[in-house]
């Protein structure tokens, strides 16, 4: 039997739709995630990778089909569904007034650690933001920046981590600490993790199921694990 | 550079002089060698240096022509198709001067000294009020400043930085003159001064106001701050201490004393000191023109058009949060504080921390307190909570920062768990005890009748509380309500299809205080106010716009679920449980599930 079967499902998307006007971006798209999992959404530009990611933490709505988050109709007002799903997509804005150290501490607080000061500073040495701590969100770069709304996501307790091409304006040692990070997070604490992306390493690095959207039936395939073919 | 060297510049290049603006491209294969070594050229020594000379004046005769020349009507015929703009224009002009002769023949009955000296002090105010917008704009955005175009195209080029900007600093201090002389012009005037008065403070106004401007630009040339920042406190302290004599001497609390003799004599005082200032301060920031660095004439450009989109969607949320964003970009670091709490907590105290970091909105506040108090002295009974609550609703806007960030984009209010509710309780809390503190300073103002009215304690003691919460809640709809959406369907007006959120944009804010404070205008029950401010806090607080279009299709979903709900049970389906999730820690162990009882037997992410 299939090992991940065996596993919960975190994630379950049944024939998700979205139009825009008469323009089909994505249709009768189903899809599982389980737990220490990580599905990577390929395809080429405009074939539904970030409509689908943006459907499943809320900021769209799909036109038709069902989209579940451990069990539960995903809702991005819900207190539960905010808790258990971190997403880095491009719609994040940050407090301009708020540094990004404090930034990453009240959302650790937000989320309930007690005593946050330790896992922010690990967070900011991982992400290379030591430097930049005391600084104003508005005053970083875009790869920076980046890395900030990566830290967002890993400062904070989660069951499912949603990221939208997030080698994005990361340079070649950031795709290596991101792979590195993700795969310790999926294969290490468990988490499911649906990506959209276009850098095959970092999906390789990740050991990522690879779903190609956009092609004339949805394939599923592994680039690093053949075993875990659907 | 001056008028004569480009005279002697262009006498020296003979043949360009005679070239047309449409020709001055081909000046760059002009071959005349040039004599000597011109400090004002950054590309001196690069080789073929004079071959490629420009001529300033001609180049933007060029720019002038290619936009004229693309230019599809003339004046004429916009004239004659603005005749419903010339013939408002015209209506408004006449009931200006209706108004001004009106307020001309009303001044006979202002016979109170109280009166009339705060009657003089208005051109004061006038004055410090141009004073503080100038230059507060000049520090925001340059105030000479260049597009984002033009930094590419003209700024980078080896040509003379002060040649390009010399017209556009002259238009830019005499037209700060010209709008600050004609705004004292019409309120002097409309406060029923003498004809020498509105001109002595017109005058006065405009020369000072085109003095500070130009001093602005003259630290802008020397790449300063400082000294503008001073000013700016200086007079803005000033300002407020006149707006405070106003208030004073209209409510008779104390008498000045002023005649309109002296206060003439003084604003005659006031334009010789800015006419030097003028002068003095235009010079030098001409001189200094040059030496404006590129970045600071593009960042002001770019901050222009900015607000200039803003202003289209009359986002007037969007214009501060542009102006924020660039104050703390330039600001770029702060000493960090550690946060305190946890959950909602936590945020609360992060707006505690802001308050300590950074302080100056509660000045805003602290002068809105007076607010109450003048208007009861001033007899403005009935308004006096709608005016307070809509001071306040200004004043209380700086302390709402968390929940604009909070409202304008979802991706950040994901991040936290809790519902937007909760957040907007949370964030605030600490604006509700600072309108709190207002309401409980200003209740006197409202019980005591100041004014020489009876007013009912039963009744007035709840007008505080009431024009406190209607500026909290106008406050919330300022800073929560949603842009205006294009893509909704447009309704026809005179001036073109406008989306309907857009035209909702103007009064967004003002429509809270107005319906709170409905039924104390009114002289109705304070209950009827508190029972509106209710039904408005629930709504604001659950993030719900009140945007037409979101609460149809919010209502269409409500059906859609109920269809659902129904056809599964038509079909015999049992309801699925609820799935409950145990929490499970990296070494193996498992936690207690997030909700329901541990006993019940139930699926789980790890067994």
């Amino acid at each position: 039997m299939d090992p991940m079967a065996r596993r919960s499902t975190v994630l379950r998307i049944s024939n998700l739709a979205k139009k825009y006007g008469d323009n089909t971006i994505v249709s009768h798209f189903s899809l599982d995630v389980h737990e220490g999992e990580a599905v990577a959404l390929t395809g080429r530009n405009g074939s539904g990778k970030s409509t689908i990611l943006r459907c499943i933490v809320g900021s769209d709505k799909p036109t038709d089909g069902l989209i579940e988050v451990l069990g539960e109709k995903a809702r991005d007002t819900d207190p539960v569904f905010r808790r258990n799903v971190a997403t880095v997509i491009d719609d994040l804005d940050f407090f301009p007034d708020l540094s990004v150290v404090e930034h990453l501490d009240l959302l650790a607080r937000a989320h309930g650690l007690e005593d946050p000061d330790e896992l922010v500073d690990a967070i900011l040495e991982e992400v290379q933001l030591v430097p930049q701590s005391g600084q104003l969100p508005g005053t970083l770069s875009s790869g920076q920046r980046r890395r900030l709304a990566l830290a967002t996501a890993f400062v904070r307790p989660k069951k499912l981590l949603v990221l939208d091409e997030p080698e994005q304006r990361l340079d070649v040692e950031g795709i290596d600490w991101l792979g590195k990070r993700l795969r310790h997070e999926k294969d290490g604490n468990g988490l499911a993790i649906i990506m959209a992306s276009h850098e095959p390493s970092l999906v390789e690095a990740v050991g990522a199921r690879v779903v190609r959207v956009g092609a004339t039936e949805t394939t599923s395939q592994s680039l690093a694990e053949p075993e875990q073919l659907a | 550079m001056s008028r004569s060297k480009n005279k002697r510049r262009r006498t020296r290049r003979g043949p360009a002089q005679q070239t047309p603006p449409q020709a001055a491209a081909p000046a760059a294969e002009m071959t005349e060698p040039v004599a000597g070594f011109d400090p004002d050229y950054p590309f001196a020594d690069v080789d073929g240096y004079g071959r490629g000379e420009v001529d300033e004046r001609q180049l933007m005769l060029l720019v002038k022509d290619w936009r004229k020349g693309r230019a599809t009507r003339s004046i004429l015929s916009i004239l004659t198709d603005g005749y419903v703009a010339v013939f408002s224009i015209v209506i408004i002009a006449a009931m200006v001067v209706s108004a001004i002769r009106s307020a001309q023949n009303q001044a006979a009955g202002c016979t109170t000294e109280g009166c009339s000296t705060a009657r003089e002090l208005i051109g004061w105010l006038v004055l410090a009020a141009c004073w503080v917008i100038v230059l507060a704009a000049s520090r925001v955005f340059g105030p000479v400043i260049a597009s984002a175009a033009e930094g590419f195209w003209l700024l980078d080029a080896p040509l003379r930085r002060s040649a390009v900007l010399a017209r556009r600093l002259w238009m830019m201090v005499v037209g700060a003159g010209l709008v600050a002389a004609a705004l004292s012009a019409l309120v002097t005037a409309l406060t029923g001064l003498g004809g020498d008065s509105v001109l002595a403070w017109t005058v006065a106004t405009g020369l000072t106001t085109t003095g500070w401007m130009s001093f602005a630009a003259a630290q802008q040339g020397a790449e300063k701050d400082r000294a503008v920042r001073v000013a700016q406190l200086l007079v803005g302290s000033f300002a407020v201490a006149i707006l405070l004599t106003v208030i004073a001497t209209a409510s008779g609390w104390f008498a000045l004393g002023i005649t309109t003799m002296v206060s003439t004599r003084i604003a005659w005082a006031i334009c010789g000191v800015g006419l030097v200032l003028c002068v003095l301060a235009s010079v030098v920031a001409r001189r200094r023109l040059s030496n404006i660095g590129r970045a600071r004439l593009v960042s002001g450009g770019e901050l222009v058009s900015g607000m200039q989109g803003a202003a289209f969607a009359l986002d007037f949320a969007l214009m501060r949060d542009i102006l924020i964003e660039r104050r703390y970009q330039l600001k770029g670091h702060v000493a960090v504080i550690r946060g305190r709490g946890r959950g909602t907590r936590a945020l609360i105290w992060r707006d505690i921390h802001r308050l300590r970091r950074n302080p100056i909105p509660l000045v805003g506040l602290a002068i809105a307190v007076i607010v109450p108090y003048a208007l009861s002295s001033l007899g403005i009974v009935s308004f006096a909570p709608f005016l307070s609550s809509l001071v306040l609703m200004v004043v209380i806007v700086p302390f709402l920062d968390s929940m604009r960030v909070l409202s304008r984009t979802k991706g950040l209010a994901r991040l936290f768990p809790m519902s937007d509710a909760e957040l907007r309780d949370a964030v605030l809390v600490v604006p509700g005890v600072l309108a709190l503190g207002w309401a409980i300073a200003v209740t006197p103002a409202f019980v005591l009748g100041l004014g020489g009215s009876q007013p009912d304690p039963g009744r007035t003691v709840w007008y505080g509380v009431i024009a406190a919460v209607g500026g909290v809640l106008g406050a919330m709809r300022w800073v929560s309500a949603k842009s205006a959406d294009y893509s909704a369907p447009m309704v026809a007006t005179g001036a073109g299809a406008v989306p309907p959120s857009l035209m909702f944009n103007m009064v967004r804010g003002l429509d809270m205080v107005v319906l709170v404070n409905f039924p104390l205008v009114m002289n109705w029950s304070p209950i009827i106010s508190a029972v509106i401010a209710i039904v408005a806090w629930v709504i604001l607080r659950s993030g719900a716009s009140l945007n037409q279009e979101e609460l149809l299709e919010a209502q269409a979903e409500s059906r859609r679920e109920l269809e659902k709900a129904r056809a599964e049970s038509r079909s015999g389906r049992a309801p699925r449980t609820k799935q409950v999730i145990s929490r499970s820690t990296s070494n193996g162990r498992t936690r207690p599930p997030l909700t329901g009882s541990a006993g019940r037997s139930r699926p789980r992410l790890r067994t």
